[in-house]
Parts: structure tokens; C-alpha cells; sequence
């Protein structure tokens, strides 16, 4: 159990423990508190209905969190690596195969690890001859059959497991995400390009033929992508060499737990390859060790974006539970009333409604977390699909569903305590009654003012914290300016009216949030800016929605401007008004759910619009691209010539090694990163339009002549424009500073210059191509030509408009993740309209007595009640699409050169459609039941 | 005299778990521009009769008839109708909606019927200012004592001109210096020819009306009958 949540299973038992002692100790009161749990069935499955979202949305994000971390560790560190635990390098460099035997034979080596290969990995291209199909930026994987025996078997579609000794000379593996690319069978006749440079011979033309197709298990998911598994001497047949550029090592255990058992060899292996005086300089790896921390570290922004996510939610939800405990007082008002009279302390009133509070939390609890498995399998299942989208046909990544007691301990407890704590807070504000109103159910006297003495010294505190917080950067800051806004607002409370003094507020609250998101770095690490994010979202809503109530009467004005014709609107539409604007703190509890939600699905809806696919630009005039990693030229095909404008032609080098990003996005022990050499000149003629610069510079150009002329500058598809990269290099480590970033999808990688990327030489040589075809041309029909007809060199092409799709599938997948958290804060958001529908029948009889007596209709009730619910809503979807339309511009805006700003008005009429349509339902009911109340039942109603 | 109110044969019955007869056969006549005090022991059925006769209950048998039409044929929106048009009310608890200022309380019978926005403030800050609230207008009803709120409500019954004004137990909630001052409001404005029904507890509230019909067990037992 981590530290944390033994913090949280102490709490737990302590505030639970507590609860059960005062039911223990006042048995009266436990009694009276279990019978009105369970007195009104229906409402109490409302009530544990409302209480469980907490608890569901919680773990329905921890399940999701840990499906995601499980599975990316499952498959970037344990499956891409397999028995494979330390190894032996010297990054893009070959050297003798005699390292490899040394080390095997040692005897202080072979007492901590389990087995020592020999090896090559390369990239290039491969052609399958017999099925007439080609791809490039496969790796050629040498493995020794002779020392594979600890690496594990090679289990073939067919069932049958090798260690390759049994493989003819030319025959090869292939990895079924190649096999499915290039749809070969075994028996195929294949070709395989590498072009590595300062080779000791040159490489010669082998016949191949595919052996078999190993399933993605043990050795046959090595790398996870598209491979060919040859036995050394066939690789080495094919580089053109003698030598090996890997040596792996196996430690004792498992594919999952021999991390320990490597870490415990690497001291030892490090010492012997020293020992070996290699004039290459050759580096020992734990390579799974890293790649797990990598893997752990890449999900951090996932778990900080669902938690984060998770957390407006949980707001939303302890909103409904304000409202349902208001609800219940509201109810009871004249029992507690009564039982006030009878001698029962505040404090026991208080204790009363939390042991009632405990029982419903528990029960929320356990069915929240059930709740919260599926949600949690269904956001699961939507990161499944958005890596598969991401990954595309590239990797053979397999994404499971992780369920583990920690976590669900974790959700049902933080969920219950959550929930208690705002029960506990709820209940001592709804404790708080004249007796003698109480009981005779009439409205409660206006509270009496507070000591001043003690209002200024809380005052003067906040405002020295709010100054301290002012001083620091990031949550600090904004919640010290928040402290300041609010002690102004206080001190400036009497001076000003009501409305006045709302809507200053509000501005102000809604002013400081947008200013410090504005001034945020997304980039930033991910816990704080979420933590930033989330608090500034629910303080914006906050402030917009204290201003709308304040503000309501305008809607009043409107009805009245329009005439005596509309005189009873007038009347009809006042009181529900009134109530919304006159009462803001219960408005903004409602309001304020669907607001937040509201907010969240805009600002997906403004990232729709600005990661929207735009073919011009993402192609940057191009419309195919055409990639060779095995060899260094692309000659088109005479066919196509005619239609096309022009072409660039990108010398590209396969580099394979660690790749650290900052927040490690991205990076891992074993990347693949085509290395895009450009010229001195590229500013002149950019093969790729840039997403996002680094501040420094005030346009494309300003970067592409700064990434010239400066060798420290790249520019990257990952990671984001000020951040470092390091990858391998000859001889040591290579850090760049990321100048700007280009649009995934398109050319994935780094550019930079000879100068830039002389550390990599020793990389296989490869080329990419933009070819720009005349406006009739059908670029997809000149795609599937050029790779028909250059299928031998193993060439891939694609028109850009199918990149552009993919990449585009790729985001909307990734957006499509949080979809299912929204909808669960939705279903709050329509969950506290009905719930507010059901307080208003019970707390407004008298009024709504009064109002039929005067002469309001069945119907005027009916549409008074609706209008309630129906303008709650819509401040609440204002308020929400001004927040996240205006947090959607600043992210925008922070993103120097993206396309053009713009709003998904469709996606947020769906959810307008959705709200408007949920509110109808859900009020309809209790508003009917309202408009049928005798009126002289009604004014006579005490309970 | 005029008989705004003529009420025959009037039962109520009330079958909530046991069977209740709240009135048993009432015959009432009230004249225009009357003031007439109903009391009687707690359950005796004051409160059903008024809002019987206001409409604001339905009834079992008999008929009640209001400026010649007979409340039992009327539809509930018919009903309601006319209640806005020709009736005020006043009850025990005041009543006044707790949102909203004195004066939007006291406008909202003329926004019912249709009456513009400026006519309407006008004529509730006069009917304020009759009842001694002209001051009081922007104040919302937690701001005022009881006695205000009562006039306020006082105000709300009368801003459109009823021709009845049912009060029940108007001064139940009130000290005697405020339960004196609505009395002198009722008093004042009877004498200027306004028809109030009230039902009271207070003898001394019923001794300043011009009648007095008492009520036991679902029937009048004094004062009552066809006038």
C-alpha cells in the first residue's frame, strides 16, 4: 500500500470511525438516522444515485490511468524488449563480433546473467518480390541461433517455435505487423535494403524467402514494429559486413521481472567490456530497466490530464450532493425544527445528518465504484483505440484493461471521504435555523452579521496570503490573486449594490483566471499546469456565473420592452428570475455543473477546429510523400512524371537509439528517428510548415534560418518549441534545443542541417520525398504508382490527404478520451436540474399556493418552474462556452503559428440539443407536479 | 343590497384515510362592500368555507355563485381566472414571495392581467403608499417586520381592484400593535366600500366587522343564511 493511501484508508476509518461512535453513543439519533435513510426508498436511491459520482468518476479515471500506464509499460518496455535486458553499444558504430563471445565466456558475466547474443539491428527497406509489395522503415533484427536459447523461442503463426538454428541460409522471420503491411506468407521471396555507410564490404543482393511469420510474443515482439529476424550471418550477408552493433544480454528471470536481476548485472557487465580495451567506445544499457521508467514517465501527462479531468467532474458531483442535502433539510425542516425545540444540540443535528450522510456515502461508495470500473473501462477502451490510431499499422501494440484492489481501494475511499466532507459542510449550513420559522415552516430571518473584529482579522490574513501567493509562479499565483479579489470584494461589499458588486466580482474572478492560463506553458509539467487548469476553469465559471445571476433582470427588461402584449410573461417569468438571480450562491451550484461541463466539451470543440485537418497547410503544397530508408535515392517513375510540379528530396538517416524528450514524451531506449538533413538554404524553400514556434521567433522563416545557422537548433514533430532532446551520437550524447515543431504525420522527426547532424553519420542513409503534382492529377493513383513501381527498393508512398486523415483520426481519437468523463459530469449537470425541480416543489409550496391563489395558471406554474430550469441551463452553457471558447483561444494564441482560430459549432449543438432535451425531461415531471398542487393545500402546507 | 356571494347547499368533504365532512350544507349571502368576520373553534371549517368560496377548493355539493357565476361550472383555468381579475388574498403566514422587493411582490395580480409596465409600477407604489409602505417599496419581504409584510400582502389583495378580498387569520402572525394597524387598514378600506371576508381567532378582530358568522362542525351555527 503507497503512503498516500494508507493516509487516505486512516482518514477513512478515523471519519467514519467517528460517525459510528456517535451512532453508537446516541442511539436515538443513529436510529432516527438509519430509519430516514431508509424511509423513502425512491429517494433514497436518488440521494446514493447523485452521491456516488465522486467515487465513480474517481476511479473511473485511476482505472483508466493504470490501464494506460500497465499497458504502455506492458508493451514499450517489456514486450519491445522481451528477455532482452542490458545491452551492449556504441551507437550507430559496428565493431567485432568477438566482443560478444568474450563477454559470453566470462566467467563474472555468466554468474549474473542468463544469456549474451551477438547482434545487428539496422533499419532500411524491404520488398516482398512474390507479393509484389514494399515498405520502408523496417528493422533488420540479426539474432544468433546459437545463443538464442535464453531469449526465448520464436513462435510462428502455425505454431511451431524456433531459435532460428533450424532456418536454411537467406531463410528470415518476419513480424506479423510486417507480414500484415506487406502480406506476405511464408515461402515469399524477399528483398531487403540497407545502406550503411563505411561498411566493410559492400552490400550484396540476397535471396531471401520468409521462413515464417513469428507471433508477437517473446522474440517475435522485439521492437514491437516492422521486423526481419534473420540469423546473423544472413544480416550481416545483408548490411555488407562482418561486424555486429549489438550485443544483448539476458538477465536471470522473466520477460516482467528480471529488471532487478539486470540492474544487479550491469556494475559487473560494464567492468568487463572496459576490461575488453575496445577502441570503440561501447556502452552497457539497461535498456528495460529505462524504458520502464520512460514508459511510467510518458503516462504521467495521461494520469494528470484524466485526474484533472476527473477533478472538474468531482466538482460537479459535490455540487449535486450540496443540492441533495438541501434538498433533504429543505424536506425536514420542520422535524429538525422540531427536534431543535425538543432540546437536540446543533452539533447533534449536525451528527444526525452526517451518520444519515455516512450510511448514503457508503452505499454511493460501493456503487460508485462499481459504476466507476465501467467508466473507467470504457475511457480505457478509448485509449486503446486512440494509441491504436496513433500507432497505426506501425506497431504491434496491445492495450489492455487494469483493474487492480489498490486502486479501486483508492476511488471507494477518496470518493466516500470526498463525499462525507461535503456532507459534513452542507449539513452544518442547513443546521443553522430559527426554531420557531422552522417549525411553523416559514422563511428563515436574514442571519445575523458576524463579529466585525474577527471578519477583519480573516480579511487581513487572506489578504497577506493572497500577496504572498502573488509572489510565487504558477497555483500560487492564482490563488493569491483569487484570496485578494476576494477580500476586495468583501471590504467593498456595503459600498456597493448587490448587482454591482456581483458582477465586479465575477469579472474580476473570471479576469485573473483567463490572465494566468493565458500565461501558462501547457508544456509545463503536468501536474501543475493541470492543478492550474482545473482551479482557474471552476473560478471562471464561478465569476461568469455570479455575473450572469446578478445580471438576470436584463432578461426581465427585455420581456417588458416588448409590451403590454407581454405583460404576463412578465409576471409569469418574474419569479422564476428572481429566484435564480436573488439566490446566486444555489444558481451557481447548478449553473455551475453544467457550465464546467459545457466548458470542457467547447474548449474539445475550439481543438477540433484548430488540430483540424487543412490539407494546404499540412502538406505544405506537396501532395505525396514518398520514404526509403534502404536507400539513399528515390529516382520517380517515368509514368508519373508528367504530373509532377516539382519535388524535394530529403537526405534522411535512420537513427535507432535512446531518445530522451523532456517529460518524456515520445523518448524511449531503442527509437527510431528519421534524421532529415536539410540545406543552408532551407529557409528559402521549408519542406514542412511549422505547428508551434519557440517565442524567440517571429516566424517560419526566422526559424528555419536560426536551425541553419545554428547547429544546437532542430526542429522536431515531438516534444514542444524551447524543450531538449538528446539522442546518441558517435561520441557521447547529443542535446538540441527544439526550435519549433511540425505537424504530426507528415514528416515525423528531425530536421536539421549536415552541420547539425554530422554526430549521426554513421546512420543507414535513407531518403524522403514531397513530390507536388499538377491540380488534376489524382495524387492517391500517383502514390500507389510510384510504390508499385519502386515496390523493389521497398519505397512507401501516400498521397498527404491520407496522412492528414490519419493524423486526424489519431487527435479526434485522443479528444474522444475525456468524452466519457464530460458525459458523466452531463449526467450530473441534468441529475441537479431534476434534483433543484424536486427541492422547488417541496420549498416553494407556500409561494406556488400563493401564486395560484393570485391567479396563476396550471400551465403558468408548469412554465414558470421549466423557464427555471431552462435558464439555469442556459447560463449554465453560456457561461461554460465563454469559458472554454475563451481558454480555447488562449491555448490557441500560446501556439504561434497554428491555423486559423474557430469553433466545432456542431459538436456544441449537439451538446446544447443534449442539455436542452435532458432539461425537458427531467423537469417536466416535478414542474407537473407543482402546477397540480391545490392552492389551498398548498398555503396551508406544513409538514 | 347586491349579493356579491351566494353560497347554497355548500359541502366539502375531505377523504384523506377516514371520510371527513368539513361543511355540511352552508347557505351564505354576502353583500358588496360588506365586512364579514368568520369564526368558530380550530376545525370548524372557517378556512374550507373561505376557500371554497374564493375558489381555491372545489366542492362536494351545492353551489357558489360569484358576481352571477357558479365557481362549481367553472373550469380550473376559467376559476383561476377569475380569481385574478376579482379577487385578493390575504393569509396568515403573509406569503409574499421571498425574491422579490414589496413593490415587484405588490405588481404581480396587474402583470397577470396584462397591464404595462409603467401603469403597473405606478399603481403599486400608490397601493403601497396606501397601506404606509411608500418607503418600503425597494425592501424585500426578510427586511420588513411582520406587520409591513402584512400590509405588503394587504397591498398585493388590493392593487387590481377585487371586488373581494378573502383574508384568513391576516393578523395570526402579528403583534397587537400590528394586528391593530392592519385592523385600522381593513377598517379604512371597507369603509371605502371594498368587500373583506376574513376568518379569524382574535374576538375582538371579528367585533370590529360589520358581521360575524360563527361555525361549528361544518355548519353556521350564527349570523349566517341567505341574507
Amino acid at each position: 500500500m503507497s503512503p498516500a493511501l494508507l493516509v487516505l484508508v486512516t482518514l477513512f476509518v478515523l471519519a467514519y470511525g467517528a460517525v459510528g461512535i456517535f451512532a453508537v453513543r446516541r442511539r436515538l439519533l443513529g436510529r432516527l438516522a438509519l430509519r430516514e435513510a431508509v424511509r423513502r426508498r425512491g429517494q433514497t436511491l436518488l440521494v446514493v444515485a447523485g452521491l456516488m459520482v465522486g467515487t465513480a468518476t474517481i476511479t473511473a479515471a485511476l482505472v483508466a490511468a493504470d490501464s494506460v500506464g500497465d499497458s504502455t509499460v506492458d508493451a514499450f518496455a517489456y514486450n519491445n524488449w522481451g528477455y532482452v535486458d542490458l545491452t551492449v553499444t556504441a551507437t550507430n558504430q559496428f565493431f567485432p563480433r568477438d566482443v560478444a563471445d568474450r563477454l559470453a565466456t566470462s566467467p563474472a558475466v555468466a554468474r549474473v546473467v542468463d544469456g549474451v547474443s551477438a547482434g545487428i539491428e539496422l533499419v532500411g527497406s524491404v520488398s516482398d518480390l512474390t507479393a509484389r509489395q514494399g515498405t520502408s522503415g523496417i528493422t533488420l533484427v540479426g539474432f544468433d541461433p546459437g545463443s538464442q536459447r535464453p531469449f526465448g523461442a520464436f513462435v510462428l503463426t502455425t505454431g511451431r517455435e524456433t531459435y532460428g538454428q533450424d532456418l536454411a541460409p537467406g531463410a528470415v522471420l518476419l513480424s506479423r505487423v510486417l507480414a500484415d503491411k506487406l502480406q506476405a506468407k511464408p515461402g515469399d521471396r524477399l528483398h531487403v535494403s540497407v545502406e550503411v555507410p563505411g561498411s566493410a564490404r559492400p552490400a550484396l543482393p540476397v535471396d531471401l524467402r520468409v521462413a515464417g511469420i513469428a507471433r508477437s510474443e517473446g522474440p517475435g515482439a522485439y521492437t514491437l514494429g516492422s521486423v526481419v529476424f534473420a540469423p546473423l550471418a544472413t544480416a550481416q550477408d545483408i548490411a555488407g559486413t562482418d561486424l555486429i552493433n549489438i550485443v544483448r544480454i539476458s538477465a536471470p528471470g522473466g520477460i516482467r521481472d528480471s529488471v532487478q536481476a539486470g540492474h544487479r548485472a550491469a556494475p559487473v557487465l560494464a567492468r568487463e567490456t572496459k576490461s575488453l580495451g575496445s577502441p570503440i567506445r561501447l556502452a552497457v544499457s539497461e535498456v528495460k530497466a529505462r524504458e520502464v521508467k520512460t514508459a511510467k514517465d510518458s503516462t504521467v501527462f495521461i494520469r494528470a490530464l484524466l485526474v484533472g479531468m476527473s477533478a472538474l467532474v468531482v466538482a460537479a458531483g459535490a455540487a449535486l450532493v450540496i443540492n441533495l442535502i438541501g434538498m433533504l433539510a429543505e424536506e425536514r425542516r420542520s422535524r429538525m425544527g422540531v427536534l431543535r425545540a425538543l432540546g437536540l444540540k446543533r452539533s447533534r443535528l449536525v451528527g444526525l445528518s452526517v451518520t444519515e450522510g455516512a450510511i448514503y456515502s457508503l452505499a454511493a461508495g460501493v456503487l460508485g465504484t462499481g459504476v466507476g470500473i465501467a467508466a473507467g473501462r470504457l475511457v480505457a477502451a478509448r485509449f486503446g483505440r486512440a494509441f491504436a490510431e496513433f500507432a497505426g499499422s506501425d506497431f504491434d501494440f496491445t492495450f489492455h484493461f487494469s483493474l487492480k484492489p489498490a486502486t479501486l481501494l483508492a476511488g471507494f475511499v477518496l470518493g466516500t471521504l470526498l463525499t462525507l466532507a461535503v456532507i459534513f459542510l452542507a449539513s452544518r449550513r442547513t443546521s443553522r435555523m430559527t426554531i420557531t420559522a422552522a417549525i411553523r415552516n416559514l422563511p428563515e430571518p436574514p442571519p445575523e452579521r458576524k463579529s466585525r473584529r474577527w471578519r477583519t482579522v480573516r480579511l487581513a490574513a487572506f489578504g497577506v496570503l493572497g500577496v504572498l501567493g502573488l509572489t510565487a509562479p504558477g497555483f500560487p499565483r492564482l490563488a493569491g490573486g483569487i484570496a485578494l479579489i476576494l477580500v476586495l470584494s468583501a471590504v467593498a461589499r456595503s459600498r456597493l449594490s448587490s448587482r454591482t458588486h456581483s458582477t465586479l466580482t465575477g469579472l474580476a474572478l473570471a479576469g485573473w483566471s483567463f490572465a494566468i492560463i493565458g500565461g501558462s506553458d501547457p508544456n509545463a509539467d503536468a501536474n501543475t499546469f493541470f492543478l492550474v487548469f482545473v482551479v482557474a476553469m471552476l473560478t471562471s465559471v464561478f465569476g461568469l456565473t455570479l455575473l450572469a445571476s446578478a445580471n438576470l433582470h436584463v432578461a426581465e427588461t427585455v420581456v417588458g420592452l416588448l409590451g403590454r402584449a407581454f405583460a404576463g410573461l412578465r409576471a409569469i417569468l418574474r419569479p422564476p428570475l428572481a429566484y435564480l438571480s436573488r439566490r446566486p450562491v444555489r444558481t451557481g451550484l447548478t449553473t455551475g455543473v453544467f457550465a464546467v461541463i459545457v466548458g470542457m466539451l467547447s474548449l474539445f470543440a475550439v481543438f477540433f477546429v484548430i488540430f483540424r485537418p487543412d490539407y494546404q497547410r499540412f502538406g505544405n503544397g506537396y501532395d505525396v510523400r514518398v520514404l526509403s530508408t534502404g536507400s539513399a535515392t528515390v529516382e520517380l517513375p517515368a509514368e508519373v512524371r508528367a504530373d509532377v510540379i516539382r519535388f524535394i528530396d530529403i537526405p534522411t538517416r535512420g537513427y535507432i537509439g535512446p531518445l530522451k524528450t523532456q517529460g518524456g514524451f515520445g523518448g524511449g531506449e531503442r527509437v527510431f528517428v528519421p534524421l532529415f538533413q536539410v540545406g543552408n538554404d532551407v529557409a528559402e524553400a521549408p519542406p514542412v510548415r511549422l505547428d508551434q514556434r519557440d517565442k524567440r521567433f517571429d516566424s517560419d522563416r526566422a526559424v528555419w534560418e536560426a536551425v541553419a545557422r545554428n547547429p544546437s537548433l532542430v526542429v522536431a514533430d515531438f516534444g514542444s518549441p524551447g524543450q531538449k532532446l538528446t539522442l546518441q551520437g558517435r561520441d557521447g550524447p547529443v542535446t538540441f534545443t527544439i526550435a519549433a515543431a511540425q505537424a504530426f504525420g507528415l514528416l515525423d522527426g528531425v530536421f536539421g542541417t549536415e552541420r547539425t547532424l554530422s554526430p549521426f553519420q554513421s546512420a543507414p542513409l535513407g531518403a524522403s520525398v514531397l513530390v507536388d503534382v499538377r491540380d488534376n492529377a489524382d495524387a492517391p493513383r500517383v502514390a500507389r504508382t510510384i510504390e508499385r513501381d519502386l515496390f523493389g527498393q521497398g519505397v512507401d508512398a501516400d498521397s498527404i490527404q491520407k496522412l492528414l486523415d490519419t493524423a486526424d483520426r489519431a487527435n479526434r481519437a485522443f479528444f474522444s478520451t475525456i468524452d466519457v468523463l464530460m458525459r458523466m459530469g452531463l449526467v450530473v449537470g441534468i441529475l441537479s436540474l431534476g434534483i433543484v425541480g424536486m427541492r422547488v416543489v417541496t420549498e416553494r409550496r407556500h409561494v406556488i399556493g400563493v401564486l395560484r391563489a393570485v391567479g396563476y395558471k396550471r400551465r403558468h406554474v408548469m412554465l414558470g418552474l421549466m423557464t427555471e430550469a431552462t435558464v439555469t441551463a442556459t447560463i449554465g452553457a453560456a457561461v461554460g462556452i465563454v469559458v472554454g471558447v475563451t481558454m480555447g483561444y488562449l491555448f490557441y494564441r500560446q501556439s504561434a503559428s497554428q491555423p486559423g482560430f474557430g469553433i466545432d459549432l456542431a459538436s456544441i449543438g449537439g451538446v446544447l440539443g443534449l442539455i436542452y432535451l435532458a432539461v425537458l425531461l427531467v423537469t417536466l415531471g416535478p414542474a407537473w407536479r407543482a402546477s397540480r398542487l391545490s392552492p389551498a393545500e398548498a398555503v396551508r402546507y406544513s409538514e | 343590497m347586491e349579493q356579491i356571494v351566494k353560497a347554497r347547499g355548500v359541502r366539502k368533504v375531505y377523504r384523506s384515510g377516514s371520510v371527513v365532512e368539513a361543511l355540511r350544507g352552508i347557505d351564505l349571502d354576502i353583500p358588496a362592500g360588506e365586512l364579514l368576520a368568520i369564526v368558530g373553534p380550530s376545525g370548524s371549517g372557517k378556512t374550507t368555507l373561505l376557500n371554497c368560496l374564493a375558489g381555491l377548493e372545489t366542492i362536494d355539493d351545492g353551489e357558489i355563485l360569484i358576481g352571477g357565476a357558479n365557481l362549481a361550472e367553472l373550469s380550473d383555468d376559467d376559476r383561476t381566472e377569475y380569481r385574478a381579475k376579482s379577487m385578493g388574498f390575504v393569509f396568515q403566514a403573509f406569503n409574499l414571495l421571498p425574491v422579490l422587493s414589496a413593490v415587484e411582490n405588490v405588481e404581480i395580480p396587474m402583470l397577470l392581467l396584462g397591464a404595462g409596465t409603467k401603469e403597473t409600477r405606478a399603481r403599486a407604489l400608490e397601493t403601497l403608499e396606501m397601506v404606509g409602505l411608500a418607503d418600503r417599496a425597494s425592501h424585500r419581504p426578510d427586511q420588513l417586520s411582520g406587520g409591513e409584510q402584512q400590509r405588503v400582502a394587504v397591498a398585493r389583495a388590493l392593487v387590481h381592484k377585487p371586488a373581494v378580498v378573502w383574508a384568513d387569520e391576516p393578523t395570526g402572525n402579528l403583534d397587537s400593535e400590528s394586528t391593530q394597524a392592519v385592523m385600522e387598514l381593513f377598517l379604512r378600506l371597507n369603509r371605502e366600500g371594498q368587500t373583506i371576508v376574513m376568518v379569524t381567532h382574535n374576538p375582538q378582530i371579528a367585533a370590529a366587522a360589520a358581521r360575524t358568522i360563527t361555525m361549528r362542525d361544518g355548519r353556521i351555527e350564527d349570523g349566517g343564511g341567505p341574507g
